[in-house]
């Protein structure tokens, strides 16, 4: 698609953000539980959530790099690759609902670390001399 | 067109909350309170993924649209317009997957 080096910094360092909260969030939980304030099942609640937010970015960005790949044209089977993204997300998501036994807290808490790697993303651009 | 929907859609859901109070409220606690409760559940968690589809794909379909619109009048920003596009896109879809897990809690509970 013909991207320039600080767009790919850019992205790269959205993405490196979101590991980041994840890892927050993850050692945020583990310090709860560490200190008794929150039962063990919620850090492999979080875990999974966090890597299911994590994989659905890094699918979307995936597809949607793709499909904008052309030069001014959307190329073929983007549609279908997302809409195929979402239904996986979506039986993911129940069978870690269903039959996963996870905390749920922990669970959305996981599926959160996006906002907050957008959240840390943002702050650190305004933090920047040329913002 | 677009206000007449959304008042439509407003008096839908009224009527779907003021008739799923008086569904909690009517029968005899004893025989009929269990499964009053479950229809209720029903209602919440069915209501509830509908109304988060329904604002997703909206927000979906507006990001996407004024994303390919700022494309398509200016191709050299297409690195700038794509990765709050992607951003939005993700944000979105985070929202709709919580109620997706809040629906499937309430459907568990049936």
């Amino acid at each position: 698609m013909g991207r320039d080096a600080p767009d790919r910094l850019s992205l790269r360092a959205l993405t490196n953000r979101i590991f980041l909260s994840a890892g927050l969030i993850l050692a945020g939980a583990g310090v709860a539980v560490a200190a008794g304030a929150a039962s063990v099942s919620l850090l492999p609640g979080a875990v999974c959530g966090a890597a299911i937010a994590c994989g659905n970015f890094f699918l979307i960005r995936k597809i949607l790099e793709r499909a904008f790949s052309g030069g001014g044209t959307v190329t073929k089977g983007f549609v279908v690759q997302y809409v195929l993204k979402f239904l996986g997300l979506i039986g993911v998501v129940y069978l870690v609902v269903r039959y996963g036994g996870f905390d749920l807290l922990g669970f959305l808490l996981g599926l959160s670390s996006l906002f907050l790697g957008v959240l840390l993303e943002a702050v650190s651009r305004s933090f920047e001399p040329n913002a | 067109m677009f206000r007449r929907f959304t008042f439509s859609f407003l008096v839908a859901l009224l009527f779907v909350a003021v008739a799923s109070v008086a569904l909690a409220a009517e029968g005899t606690p004893a025989a009929g309170g269990d499964s009053n409760v479950k229809a209720v559940i029903a209602l919440a968690a069915g209501f509830g993924i509908a109304i988060a589809a329904f604002g997703g794909a909206m927000g979906q379909g507006k990001a996407i649209a004024a994303g390919l619109e700022g494309i398509a009048r200016n191709p050299s920003a297409q690195n700038k317009i794509f990765i709050p596009m992607i951003v939005g896109l993700a944000l979105i879809e985070s929202l709709v997957i919580y109620a997706l897990v809040i629906a499937f809690v309430l459907v568990g509970k049936l």
